[in-house]
């Protein structure tokens, strides 16, 4: 319950963020129009551009959804992502009991509102930062999905970590790197691959930089910011996630452009 | 102008330097675009701090105008002070008189006095972030970006080629059918060409990417290389055996770096050999068989008969005792590891004597450096392999 009570705390906190101490309520006016629509990520940045011409030039902050993440996938595709998918009772991390909907044949079965919800928030974040000329880095050691984190970080225009971590990469970075300018936000991936004390993790978290990461049933979320729970082992979810990860940054990265084309 | 006093001197400059607490306190001065607002705390803070810095290298322009203009001065300085003409003066003129007006003997060339252009003496610009604040290369915080860049290059030659671009692949096939004769030709030719080829060596890989490699990596990147030329849909795309050229080296023939066929300017065949500590270099000429080591005649020198025998050997193999003089200087190890490196060292030379000789001796095995060296003293032991001495109980 303690935790419950914390992810809750943590999705108000987002909206504080945000520039409103309340949760999501309805569709922003200005978007109403584009409800119609419907489709995902199609019809996205012509729709932005809508709106400038229409005139709302809105504080991205003041709105719940400004760049629409919520319309980039459904629980149905997440569902057939195998996104639901935990691992065995016996290795689970009791710490995700509330990302859980229950067990079927001795096997962990995630509850997927619960990731829509976390999954919306963390597509959120990731735009704003990437709207605003953040630095993302991307984060996954396990061999199976290096290519696909690698492809996905450069299509984005953004950064990747995915070989064995350095340690002291962030806490040690002027040595390291001989640079202090750290990462605005750390997607991580196949925490399990980390190994044990999970170095990214407690690295990020002591240099104060905020977090998104996949967490399965046997990974701890605590030290996480943004936490998603789901499936992290089968490329078809490790798939999904990357492609929602590009689509959030590069509608953002687009809308800026358009705005600051006219 | 830089002239070399000891590192403490550069330092002051530095910090007396106006411009550069002019330029930081200009960072901070600077409006913030309300868009950079999020990044403010490490955005502001790492970009001053990247200035300060970057101060002394190429990427300052202010700076390397002042440098330059200082050495300017000072070359025109040492031009009277030397009596020469100030407008011919070039850097070669520099150094000479550097040398003439402060002489020294220290050995190390860094600590010697010196005065160089600013454009060879401060590094060319290192910083890795473009301007916005953002690191230039996706692989940035990995800290290895061109192994990662080639690292991305392999995993999208390895890729399907439907998947790459379908244009392309439409191009490359209404090519093949017109090429297909020549092709054969190449092909053929490629795989002469590739029983000779190996992959670069760590060291090789590394000047090629211009970046340190760790042996893992090394590893990873060799065993991906050899697992993306082994894969056969790939024999026929050019662009991937372009690629894999870069990362291969025809393999020296372990004879043909000897079968040069020069001989000196005496007329003498010259050759080095090597044995457990020893070092010999030996001259060869036509004669009547005298063999001299060290202007000593090998019967003096050699006592021993097997160590005559192991320099006669090369000799004896090509059946050519008597017709041959040997001149030899040989230094360290023992009479067997001296009388090993004469012996290579006459193969080596011999070989530049005539073509026939080489492979003869090959089949001999007498161009192979013996690489067997002493094995060193355990601890515990009293040497290599012998125990000390000990009764139970």
């Amino acid at each position: 319950m303690e935790i419950l009570k914390s992810s809750i705390f943590r999705f108000c906190k987002c909206q504080i963020w945000s520039g409103r101490a309340r949760l999501v309520r309805g569709v922003p006016p200005h978007l109403n129009i584009q409800r119609l629509r419907g489709f995902a990520g199609v019809g996205q940045t012509r729709l932005l551009k809508d709106n400038q011409n229409e005139g709302h030039q809105n504080d991205p902050l003041q709105e719940p959804d400004f760049f629409q993440v919520s319309k980039l996938f459904s629980v149905r595709d997440l569902l057939n992502a195998n996104i639901h998918l935990g691992h065995h009772e016996g290795c689970w991390n009791p710490f995700m009991k509330p990302y859980l909907y229950g067990s079927r044949e001795r096997f962990h079965i995630i509850d997927l509102d619960k990731t829509a919800t976390h999954l919306k928030l963390a597509l959120n974040i990731m735009s704003h930062v990437a709207y605003r000329r953040g630095v993302i880095l991307f984060v996954s050691t396990h061999p199976q999905f290096e290519e696909l984190v690698q492809q996905t970080a450069r299509d984005a225009g953004e950064y990747f970590v995915t070989r064995q971590w350095n340690i002291g990469t962030f806490t040690n970075s002027n040595i390291l790197l001989d640079t202090t300018r750290l990462p605005d936000l750390v997607v991580l991936t196949n925490l399990t691959m980390f190994g044990r004390g999970a170095p990214p993790v407690k690295e990020a978290a002591q240099c104060n930089i905020p977090s998104v990461g996949v967490v399965d049933s046997d990974c701890d979320p605590r030290l996480i910011t943004y936490p998603i729970p789901g499936n992290d082992d089968t490329p078809s979810a490790m798939e999904l996630y990357c492609r929602l990860f590009k689509e959030a940054i590069l509608n953002a990265k687009e809308y800026r452009e358009s705005l600051n084309r006219t | 102008m830089a002239v070399n006093l000891g590192a403490r001197s550069r330092i002051w400059q530095f910090i007396h330097n106006s411009n550069v607490s002019k330029r930081i306190f200009n960072a901070v001065d600077r409006n913030i675009n309300p868009c950079e607002k999020c990044c403010r705390s490490f955005g502001t803070y790492s970009k001053s701090f990247q200035r300060q810095r970057r101060v002394q290298d190429q990427s300052n322009a202010e700076f390397m105008a002042d440098e330059i203009k200082k050495y300017e001065m000072g070359k025109r300085w040492l031009a009277k002070m030397m009596g020469a003409d100030i407008e011919t003066f070039t850097d070669s003129d520099v150094e000479e008189s550097l040398r003439y007006l402060l002489p020294t003997k220290l050995f190390a060339n860094d600590a010697r006095p010196m005065m160089k252009h600013p454009s060879e003496l401060f590094p060319e610009s290192k910083s890795m972030l473009s301007s916005d604040g953002r690191p230039v290369h996706s692989a940035f915080y990995t800290g290895a970006t061109a192994f990662h860049d080639l690292i991305y290059d392999i995993f999208r030659y390895s890729r399907p080629t439907g998947q790459v671009e379908q244009s392309e692949s439409i191009e490359t096939e209404s090519d093949e059918g017109n090429a297909d004769i020549e092709s054969e030709e190449t092909v053929i030719a490629e795989i002469v060409k590739q029983g000779k080829m190996r992959w670069l060596h760590q060291n090789e890989l590394q000047a090629l990417l211009k970046e340190e490699l760790m042996l893992k990596d090394y590893e990873v990147v060799i065993h991906r290389l050899k697992r993306l030329a082994s894969e056969k849909k790939h024999e026929n795309s050019d662009d991937i055996k372009m690629f894999l050229e870069r990362f291969q080296t025809p393999v020296k023939h372990e004879g043909s770096q000897f079968t040069i066929g020069q001989l000196d300017e005496n007329g003498k065949a010259h050759g080095k050999g090597y044995r457990k500590r020893a070092m010999a270099e030996v001259w060869i000429s036509n004669g009547n068989g005298q063999i001299a080591i060290n202007d000593i005649p090998i019967v003096e020198y050699f006592r021993k008969q097997e160590d005559r025998n192991q320099v006669w050997y090369p000799l004896i193999t090509l059946n050519c005792m008597g017709r041959f003089d040997v001149e030899c200087n040989v230094i360290g190890g023992g009479s067997t590891g001296q009388a090993g490196a004469i012996r290579l060292a006459i193969s080596r030379a011999l070989t530049s004597l005539s073509s026939d000789y080489l492979a003869q001796l090959q089949t001999a095995g007498l161009l192979t450096r013996d690489s067997r060296l002493v094995e060193r003293k355990k601890p515990g032991q009293k040497k290599a392999r012998k125990k000390f001495a000990w009764v139970k109980r």
